[in-house]
């Protein structure tokens, strides 16, 4: 009985005297870079840096976070551009880099240099050598919803090499694209190298309220297909997740680039087919 | 205390009443020799009997092993969680046992995951011991004689886990007309229905049925945004031959979980069914001198099933987990060669981990379809030496072989033979105390996957393969022990343990990644990790007081290449203060109070540090894996029950069950809500963080009868 009422009082002591773990709080600034060339197109580079997780953030912290003042460079094999930073309200950041010489060309490598004071940070990519081809895209009537019509697509692809398509659709009328479910497939899993699916449009930021999967009768819609490489797949994969925010599912959650330097990054080229259609 | 009464005429209510004399009787005379005890009854003449026979007491826990063995009755005295009386809660009372969190149902055993401990009822494994978040208990109280919870050094002819065995039981026992019973249980969640009927002198049946209905009484009125509905049945049914110097004995079970929401305005569907089936035959035989063969064959299926729509279109995402064992055990055991026991157990397990079938338009995808085809054989040596006066050791080894063919785009075979050694030096002084030491090592080949922040019917198993080597473990305890297997008193005990694992899995979290992969085996994390505690338990029982104690100092880390660089990081249910008390007090022949106090320290879990923007969406950046903990955790309930009785044995009970009576909130997981716009109009974001709690004040009333 005594050695149980020693052992009792030499855990409580040792239980008082437990260093708790580290409270992870602790915020390092980022810089956070998204950049992008597409063949036949010029590369643009949007930079912002990240925020402390109690910042409140307004309209003001909005255009705070925007880096306007990096040195954008862009390398090919036989060039270079330091890239021009563009005003538009439209999107956001409201400003970001693009050039206004160099083009994207099917199978070539690019590098990205990014110069913030004395902080250089640098990435290398290359664009597939393979555009995608849209074989078609028709709608189907809906059940439930008589309103809206189901989108799907056929793809084909012939040739050897593995591939990695990701979808996306956007109204006419707006800038930007928002990725599809699925979100994306690689050529492996076509079958007589064709590749069917209903294609269901996703919000385009996870701060809007979720809309209809659907798309309305005559409004028309882009459908754009971009075959990148299989670094930039993955990071896009791992984003959706983060950027889907389900807290019951743990793992790793750190979104790793290809952009080195003190900044998560991703620097990426495509190869991209788009075609417009309108759900009658 | 067992007696065994066998006699063919007592079948009336006054022969009921002698036979419970008989037993008080029996009780006085504890330590009457059974040549005593039959002359001093059969001098009473109260009843012609054919036979009585003492057995054995049976304790609690023993000297010589490091198991714990839980009664019908103390399994009754555990707290009813929704008015439901669930046996694995005898287990969660039990220190060294962390909870997982409010409806949670795992069991998380000395910083082990909740899969590495194993279930079974009779000796046939559970996959899923549990119904959603454990409302309900997946084996009938009604159906389980005693527990037997395994989770130091165990015998070798126990293999496949790392934490703990937790064997539930049904009654082995000769029955009489006194078994023959009836009982009806309600609450507002369910009903269930138990019979047990002596059919001859030799041949006995038990059964009991199960319906909830929350699809009826309670989810019309909560959640009418997006319709929800979920319900269960289970059925049990077990038979039993007794032999001249024997038994058989025949156990089945299935039950069924279903589960459908709808959502974004009613355009995404989504169907879960879930369930476990159960059957087993087992033959007890003893030989001539005291040698005992025992023998069982059985068969247990774990299936889930996912159907998510997409609009009603035909476009679906099909995703199902099964895994099923048969099993065969033969065991022999040699009494008078310092028990000796030898055995062999051959098992053959059927595993689709994650099986996902994309139908999108008219045409389908099958995306992960791993198939693992897996026979195992366990052969095993156990025995008892007495070293000296005071000393004995209960030791044993087991060699298991396994091999596991995997079925993906080719076949691969895997092959692993492992040793097993497992023993425990005992130190015996002034008959009630004791001191212990043990070592094992033990293996486990087949892994139970978490794929989210609860335990979810969506974990899957999965076996060892090519790319996922065997969990392996060395365990050392060490812990004085008071045992009083007198009726009342105190019990107490302290031990201390430390375990080294290789080998332990996560799942990446990425749900994308099972579908890009082809292989869920590519979704692991693969590491290492340590535990060690120390575990405190105090019990006290008096006439009208049943109490229980148990504390626990421990930690668990774990060490994973893929995760937080490489470095030391604690196991999410790593919770180095837990404390369970149960209190049941008998305020009269009719009323009853019970209580449970449940203190343990908050879940780990990755803090949120920052934001960023990409691609237009807010996301957050996170710190450390798993290095910031939940507030501390704690919850009280309570219940109160009246007992009583119409006509001349029609035993009634009322309860009323509060859950969580101080309404304490607390936090299953932290959650981060977004809303905002950046069209020109104007541009806003508002964050907000929550902690979402899952269990807040609830009363239940529950309605027993039986017959």
């Amino acid at each position: 009985m005594r050695v149980i009422l020693l052992l009792s009082l030499l855990t409580l002591f040792l239980s008082c005297n437990n260093k708790d773990l580290d409270d992870g709080l602790s915020y390092t600034p980022k810089f956070i870079i998204d950049g992008n060339i597409e063949v036949d197109d010029f590369p643009v580079v949007k930079i912002t840096h990240n925020i402390p997780i109690n910042a409140k953030i307004d309209s003001a912290l909005l255009e705070q976070i925007i880096i306007r003042w990096a040195k954008v460079e862009v390398v090919s094999k036989d060039d270079t551009e330091v890239l021009t930073l563009i005003h538009d309200k439209k999107v956001f950041p409201y400003y970001y880099y693009k050039a206004r010489r160099l083009k994207g060309k099917l199978g070539e490598s690019y590098k990205l240099k990014v110069t913030y004071n004395d902080i250089i940070m640098e990435g290398e990519t290359y664009i597939p050598d393979h555009r995608p081809e849209i074989d078609s895209l028709w709608f189907k009537d809906n059940k439930v919803d008589t309103m809206r019509k189901e989108l799907y697509i056929r793809l084909f692809d012939d040739t050897p090499q593995l591939d990695y398509y990701r979808f996306y659709t956007r109204p006419d009328s707006i800038m930007e694209f928002s990725p599809t479910t699925p979100k994306f497939t690689d050529d492996s899993k076509f079958i007589n190298q064709y590749f069917e699916s209903s294609l269901y449009r996703n919000r385009l930021s996870n701060f809007e309220e979720p809309g209809s999967t659907l798309f309305l009768r005559d409004v028309p819609i882009i459908v754009k297909v971009s075959n990148m490489n299989k670094q930039a797949n993955d990071f896009w994969n791992k984003y959706q997740e983060l950027s889907a925010n389900i807290p019951l599912f743990g793992g790793n959650k750190l979104l790793q680039g290809n952009v080195s330097g003190p900044c998560i990054g991703i620097w990426y080229g495509t190869a991209s087919h788009s075609q417009l259609i309108t759900p009658n | 205390m067992y007696i065994i009464v066998n006699n063919r005429t007592l079948d009336t209510p006054m022969y009921r009443l002698i036979i419970i004399m008989l037993f008080s009787v029996l009780q006085s005379f504890g330590q009457h020799s059974k040549e005593r005890l039959t002359d001093s009854l059969s001098n009473r003449k109260a009843v012609q009997l054919e036979e009585i026979q003492l057995l054995k007491s049976i304790p609690r826990r023993n000297h010589s092993d490091q198991s714990i063995r839980m009664g019908k009755a103390e399994i009754q005295q555990t707290f009813k969680f929704l008015g439901n009386l669930d046996p694995l809660n005898a287990v969660r009372v039990l220190p060294g046992v962390a909870s997982g969190g409010d409806l949670n149902s795992g069991l998380y055993v000395r910083g082990g995951d909740n899969g590495h401990n194993l279930i079974q009822y009779n000796g046939i494994t559970i996959y899923n011991p549990h119904h959603l978040f454990g409302l309900f208990p997946l084996i009938n109280p009604e159906m389980v004689n005693h527990i037997r919870f395994y989770n130091g050094a165990p015998p070798a002819f126990l293999s496949g886990r790392l934490s703990a065995y937790i064997q539930m039981q049904s009654a082995q026992e000769r029955f009489d007309s006194l078994s023959n019973e009836i009982a009806f249980h309600a609450s507002i969640l369910n009903a269930d229905f138990a019979i047990k009927k002596k059919i001859t002198p030799r041949f006995y049946l038990e059964g009991q049925a199960r319906k909830s209905f929350l699809n009826l009484l309670v989810w019309p009125f909560i959640n009418k945004k997006n319709p929800t509905g979920y319900d269960i049945y289970d059925l049990n049914i077990n038979l039993y031959y007794r032999w001249k110097n024997g038994f058989t004995q025949l156990t089945s079970y299935q039950g069924e979980d279903r589960f459908k929401m709808q959502f974004n305005k009613k355009t995404v569907y989504q169907k879960m069914d879930w369930g476990n089936r159960l059957v087993g035959l087992y033959h007890q035989q003893q030989l001539g001198e005291g040698h005992e063969l025992k023998a069982g064959l059985s068969q247990t299926a774990y299936n889930y099933k996912l159907d998510f729509d997409y609009n009603s279109s035909g476009s679906n995402i099909f995703l199902k987990n099964n895994v099923s064992s048969l099993q065969y055990d033969l065991k022999y055991k040699f009494k008078r060669q310092h028990g000796l026991e030898v055995g062999y157990i051959g098992s053959f397990h059927r595993i689709n981990p994650v099986d996902i079938h994309l139908q999108m338009a008219e045409s389908g995808q099958q995306l992960n379809h791993l198939k693992q085809r897996i026979l195992q054989h366990h052969l095993f040596l156990q025995t008892q030496l007495n070293i000296a006066e005071h000393w004995s050791a209960q030791a044993g080894l087991a060699f298991v072989k396994y091999q596991n063919n995997d079925y993906n785009d080719q076949k691969v075979q895997s092959v692993w033979n492992s040793w097993e050694p497992t023993i425990t030096f005992s130190y015996l002084f002034k008959d009630n105390y004791s001191f212990k030491l043990g070592w094992n090592r033990a293996g486990q080949h087949i892994q139970n996957i978490a794929m989210s922040a609860t335990s979810l019917p969506l974990d899957f198993w999965i076996g060892g393969g090519a790319e996922i080597s065997p969990s392996t473990q060395d365990q050392y305890t060490m812990g004085f022990y008071f045992l009083n297997n007198k009726q009342r008193g105190w019990e107490l005990s302290a031990e201390a343990f430390y375990r080294d694992l290789k080998n332990v899995y996560e799942f990446n979290g990425d749900i994308n990644s099972i579908v890009e992969k082809n292989n869920v085996v590519h979704s692991l994390y693969q590491g290492r990790a340590k535990s060690y505690g120390v575990e405190i338990y105090a019990k006290y029982v008096s006439e009208r007081l049943q109490s229980t104690t148990a504390y626990t100092y421990s930690r668990a880390f774990r060490w994973f290449d893929d995760l937080n660089d490489g470095n030391k990081f604690p196991f999410k249910y790593d919770r180095p203060h837990q404390l369970n008390m149960n209190v049941l007090y008998q305020i009269s022949e009719f009323w009853k109070l019970s209580s449970n106090f449940n203190l343990e320290s908050g879940l780990n879990y990755t803090p949120e540090v920052g934001r960023y923007f990409l691609n237009n969406n807010i996301l957050s950046e996170y710190g450390p894996y798993n290095s910031v903990r939940m507030p501390l955790y704690h919850r009280l309930d309570l219940g109160v029950s009246r007992n009583f009785t119409t006509g001349n044995r029609i035993k009634h009970e009322i309860g009323l069950h509060i859950i969580n009576v101080y309404n304490r909130a607390n936090p299953l997981f932290r959650l981060s809500h977004y809303e905002g716009s950046l069209d020109e109009g104007g541009q806003y974001i508002h964050t907000s963080q929550k902690d979402l709690a899952v269990l807040p004040f609830i009363p239940m009333f529950s309605y027993s009868v039986r017959l």
